[in-house]
């Protein structure tokens, strides 16, 4: 499961899934699960994506500064609690 | 160490300074901004700041010069390595993305340092292992939580990024 820490951060995450037309995203948002590699490295993608639409600070976008460093900590703990602790290291080598 | 020239340098010093004195608690910030306290640049455009402390990580009082306890409120750290190497990997990323060319420093404090009264770590539950707040015990004015943060930040120890240091 994806343990959010408030219901903030996962409107952002299904915002950008439908946003992006994610079907990926959609998915794993909708099951909790990373089923594998690909899903686990394409939900990591998605993420970072909306990472940088915080950098550019518009306040009509729900993704923002806060609530993406928020999201981060859910992000470690839902690849650690699903088995992709070194893959999510490695995605993080390579940001 | 009080060093670093890549963010991986850092697995091995926290790891060790897990095994002698217990968890590590530890922020990554840019170098020149404060450890515990945000300026709006530092933060979302519509996030409102209070004397350097952002309202979203406290439980405020409407007039905003009281701040409540909250059992799942306070500024936040990062409670192991990897989380901290994420956080990082964030506000790298943030940085790039908005042109900022500055080194990311890491501060770190041990879970059981001695805080004023009136502070207090606690485990995020819904993240145990990854995420810890610094959350208020009791009912203070918000100078109060300042001095009390001021106070922690003065204890949080400096890891200098290298890179972009000459």
């Amino acid at each position: 499961m994806i343990n959010y820490s408030n219901s903030e951060e996962k409107e952002v995450l299904l915002h950008y899934a439908e946003q992006f037309d994610d079907g990926n995203a959609r998915e794993v948002l909708n099951n909790e699960t990373l089923k594998s590699e690909s899903e686990a490295k394409a939900f990591a993608e998605f993420y970072w994506r909306i990472v940088d639409i915080a950098a550019e600070r518009n306040t009509d976008e729900p993704a923002n500064i806060s609530n993406t460093e928020s999201l981060v900590y859910t992000m470690t703990n839902f690849f650690s609690q699903q088995g992709y602790e070194d893959l999510w290291d490695q995605i993080l080598d390579d940001i | 160490m009080e060093q670093f020239k890549c963010i991986n340098d850092l697995r091995e010093y926290i790891k060790e300074l897990e095994k002698e004195k217990g968890r590590v608690l530890s922020r990554a910030c840019n170098d020149g901004t404060s450890r515990v306290f945000y300026r709006p640049c530092d933060t979302a455009p519509n996030d409102e700041i209070v004397q350097g402390i952002r309202v979203r990580d406290f439980c405020f009082s409407n007039c905003r010069h009281w701040v409540e306890p909250h059992p799942q409120m306070g500024l936040s750290f990062s409670a192991n390595w990897q989380n901290l190497k994420a956080v990082y990997k964030h506000r790298e990323r943030l940085n790039k993305k908005m042109n900022i060319n500055t080194p990311i420093n890491v501060f770190w404090i041990l879970e059981k340092a001695d805080i004023p009264q009136g502070l207090e770590f606690v485990p995020d539950k819904s993240k145990p292992k990854e995420h810890y707040y610094l959350r208020v015990t009791e009912k203070m004015t918000v100078e109060k939580l300042v001095s009390k943060l001021k106070w922690v930040a003065d204890k949080m120890s400096k890891i200098t990024d290298l890179r972009g240091i000459k």
